[in-house]
């Protein structure tokens, strides 16, 4: 019987060094197997492409200001606008909080010492940074313009950008996906702690769970596509190409087929995150687990039958819209599932604000947005108005941006102390929170307007009657970009003078929490053991405001 | 026992854990490389079925003496490689540095008979491009899969071959015991390749015989 | 690094001849399939052909998978991640072909 079998126990004082006390080099980061270090890896790689996305998007919303542009040719606009996506999807949003909270903290909530293979979690940090260093080269060389989904004839004949190298760059970061996700797999099957049995597992790593499966599976098939129109613009093997009977339709088939998993790969997480966020600040279970696992499971699972919706007016058949249609708004279901139980999570609970739970709100509110829109997109009469419209643009931000991001705000903020071993400033972590949540409204709500009233995507010259629209959406965009730079500032400022954390600032149940912050290499002092479920943030049946006055009777005055 | 301490590696408990854990990961990382193969057969099924007549034209120009040589090469690869896993599991060190080499060197016997065909293949101009010999154009599209499907594939044998050659040093040197995990990975994922070529074989050397 | 290298050998040779016996008899089924399949290849089956050698083909890979992988031996979480890797290779196939086989065009 270890003192981790209860929670809120207060742990010994750490006896060993921290990981981070582990070498003091920068040849002892970039060698090192430790997950805690791999993660603190990527999380500083994807932060400065988050940025560099970010600055090409601004340069882009500034251009828009104007009906007919103010700065750029058409065709830097288009290598601009492709850049972001690229860079946004494949360096940010695929390996934010699987990279990083998934790396850090996923086998502490298990409790393993490590994930199952440390050498190759390393290597695929390699791979990410391979990867990026295409795209860096396709940034200096100028540009690619096909636009993040590489479509056939023009990707594979008729553009005049760095293709192949753009391609080579998400190829190889690809398969540092896939190493993640054999990795996590893995570890969840063979290290889980005595006493970790399938249904005592946290949310998050059933997240973490489910996404590997995805990644696993979806993410070679991108690669594929990519190799052949590659192979197509290299070598002129004629595979997409009409004249010889390909058809370009075969590529969209193979690139969507990873492509929609992707964008489960973008919020399983994020969904993951929020459930652990939720229960600590709402000092509650989270509500129907049972359905919150099934339900990241069928997302999972459905998820890789609905790519055509993707291309309901790109000459599929009649019947292939409509059973990609029905699946799609079976998808929807699962999501909604955990929408209601996020919520039943929080009625009646004890919400204290702090940042994570206001980004976790955000989450709330702005995936059901984003999915809602994502249903009417779904059906084949409305998305034939809207497709490539900006109001597809602004649901897919508003699921990525207003989803993904504030989940993955909320999980740095959650986590931070555990990782760093310092408290952040709160008053300025909600201020940003708050901001961002603004910022995001403006920027895209607006763009759900335009794209409503006909603006097309991806066009560099519009139609004046739109320019309000823009300007408020750019407007939006700089109070964005505000909310995003001050966490620079405030966890820059909390690592150098932040206040000692503590082991479990939060009173949070959890493995991760029951360990020193920041932890020593091996996660914990001594071989944990679980034998509760997770989340007992109080007892069922009992309202924690009568605490220890006897029994709770119901009376007619609230307590 | 000290012969083993060389093997086991964090963070795992114990070699026979390390061992499912390895075997576990390798088959996942091979539903990967599954996926991978899927869609390239995927577009060529789609291609095959509505060009029917193109693909039996186009596939009786295959080499069909190296392909079948390739199959019993590659066949007989996989016997060496399983013998070589259980010679490990059994700690015969001669007989699996032995069946390592022999695989090795079938694998290599592969890619030199691959390197002849290619060489046969393109005196006959057999890739898409100006001098392509056979119509229709769907006869492009074959061949063009061909290309890449046998590409992809000698790709995937060649990385089989160099981390067979690695092992191979590894264990003669004594670095890491037989018996370590490292063995059922290697086996597991030899075994997915010969199984790819499998079925690129039918597909592209038993079209239009008949 | 012992010297009982004799008593070793003999006891080698022994256990290795077991070792491939059960692989060796896979290889000379796989092998003879791989003949039928090729010998077929010639007979003017029509449509048969690709059924047959993918038939065949996915017949071997059985064996292969079964015998030389030892997938009868494994785990059931091994079994299940080697039949995912198919299950979804079917859906890729079913839908991709659910719009290709619908064209009227």
């Amino acid at each position: 019987m270890t003192d981790v079998t209860l929670p809120f126990v207060p742990p010994l004082e750490a006896a060993g060094e921290s990981y981070l006390d582990e070498g003091h080099t920068i040849l002892s980061w970039l060698t090192s197997t430790d997950h805690k270090r791999i993660a603190i890896l990527y999380a500083l790689s994807i932060t400065v492409f988050f940025f560099i996305g970010g600055v090409a998007i601004g340069l882009v919303r500034l251009e828009l200001i104007s009906p007919t542009g103010l700065f750029l040719t058409s065709d830097e606009y288009n290598r601009l606008f492709t850049i972001h996506g690229i860079i946004m999807v494949w360096f940010f949003l695929v390996p934010s909080i699987p990279a990083t909270m998934g790396n850090f903290i996923l086998p502490m909530m298990i409790g393993a010492p490590d994930v199952a293979f440390p050498r190759l979690n390393l290597m695929s940090w390699y791979l990410y940074v391979g990867g990026a260093a295409f795209t860096v080269y396709v940034l200096f060389s100028g540009g690619v313009d096909t636009g993040w989904t590489f479509y056939p004839p023009f990707s594979s004949d008729y553009s005049h950008s760095n293709v192949i190298a753009a391609a080579a760059g998400v190829f190889i970061v690809g398969f540092s996906s896939i190493a993640t996700g054999v990795n996590f797999l893995a570890t969840i099957h063979m290290l889980r702690c005595p006493g970790m049995t399938w249904f005592r597992l946290p949310l998050f790593a059933w997240a973490m769970y489910v996404v590997s499966m995805v990644m696993v599976l979806a993410t070679p098939v991108l690669a594929m596509s990519l190799l052949l129109i590659s192979a197509q613009r290299y070598f002129g093997l004629p595979i997409f190409d009409p004249n010889a009977g390909g058809d370009p339709l075969l590529f969209q088939h193979l690139f969507w087929f990873y492509s929609h998993p992707a964008v489960y790969i973008m919020i399983l997480p994020a969904m993951g995150v929020v459930s652990e966020v939720f229960a600590c600040f709402a000092r509650r279970r989270v509500f129907g687990y049972t359905f919150m696992v099934y339900a990241m499971i069928m997302i999972g699972v459905v998820g890789f039958m609905v790519w055509g919706h993707h291309m309901f007016v790109a000459g599929q058949s009649p019947l292939a819209n409509l059973v990609f249609s029905f699946l799609s708004f079976i998808v929807a279901v699962p999501s909604a599932i955990k929408v209601f139980n996020w919520t039943g999570t929080l009625f009646r609970a004890h919400i204290g604000f702090e940042a994570p739970m206001i980004y976790a709100l955000g989450f709330l509110g702005l995936f059901t947005i984003g999915g809602l829109t994502g249903l009417f997109l779904a059906s084949v009469p409305i998305d034939i108005a809207t497709t490539d419209s900006y109001f597809v643009v602004a649901h897919f931000h508003t699921i990525m941006v207003g989803g993904s991001v504030s989940a993955f705000m909320a999980g740095i903020h959650y986590w931070w102390p555990k990782v760093t071993g310092k408290l952040y400033n709160e008053f300025w972590a909600q201020f940003a929170a708050i901001t961002m949540f603004l910022g995001f409204n403006v920027t895209f709500l607006p763009q759900f307007v335009m794209g409503w009233l006909g603006m097309p995507r991806r066009y560099h010259y519009y139609p004046d009657v739109f320019q309000i629209w823009h300007v408020l959406s750019s407007g939006g965009a700089v109070i964005l970009a505000v909310a995003y730079l001050m966490p620079l500032v405030y966890l820059t400022w909390s690592l150098l003078y932040g206040e000692q954390a503590g082991d479990n600032p939060w009173h949070a149940t959890g493995l991760e929490w029951q360990t020193p912050s920041p932890p020593p290499k091996t996660n914990f002092l001594r071989p944990p053991r679980i034998d509760t479920n997770p989340y007992e943030y109080h007892d069922f049946g009992r309202a924690e405001e009568t605490g220890d006055e006897g029994r709770a009777e119901p009376q007619g005055e609230a307590s | 026992m000290s012969d083993l301490a060389g093997a086991l590696r964090e963070p795992w408990p114990d070699l026979q854990l390390q061992r499912a854990g390895v075997g576990l990961g390798m088959w996942i990382f091979l539903a990967s490389e599954v996926l991978f193969f899927a869609a390239l057969f995927c577009g060529y099924a789609v291609y095959r079925s509505f060009n029917a007549g193109a693909f039996r034209i186009a596939g009786e120009h295959t080499e069909i003496v190296y392909g079948s040589i390739n199959t019993v090469l590659l066949l007989t690869s996989s016997l060496t490689m399983t013998v070589a896993l259980r010679a490990a599991t059994a700690q015969l060190r001669k007989l699996t540095l032995y069946c390592l080499a022999a695989t090795a060197a079938l694998g290599v016997a592969f890619l030199v008979c691959k390197g002849l065909e290619y060489h046969e293949d393109l005196k006959e101009h057999l890739f898409p491009g100006p001098h392509f010999p056979l119509s229709p154009p769907a006869t492009q599209i074959f061949w063009g899969f061909y290309w890449i499907m046998t590409g992809i594939h000698a790709v995937h044998l060649t990385g089989g071959i160099a981390v067979v050659l690695v092992v191979f040093t590894l264990f003669k040197r004594r670095v890491i015991p037989v018996q370590g995990s490292i063995m059922e990975g290697v086996a597991i994922y030899w075994h997915f390749v010969d199984s790819v070529w499998l079925v690129l074989y039918p597909l592209l050397y038993l079209v239009g015989r008949s | 690094m012992s010297q009982s290298d004799t008593g070793d050998r003999r006891r080698d040779s022994a256990a290795a001849w077991r070792l491939w016996k059960g692989p060796g008899l896979t290889w000379l089924a796989l092998v003879a399939l791989f003949a039928v399949s090729l010998g077929s290849a010639y007979l003017p089956l029509g449509a048969g052909n690709v059924a047959t050698n993918l038939v065949i083909a996915a017949v071997m890979i059985a064996l292969l998978v079964t015998f030389l992988m030892d997938l009868k031996n494994a785990q059931t979480i091994i079994r299940i991640v080697a039949a995912s890797g198919l299950l979804w290779t079917v859906f890729m196939f079913a839908l991709t072909f659910n719009d290709y086989l619908s064209r009227h065009y």
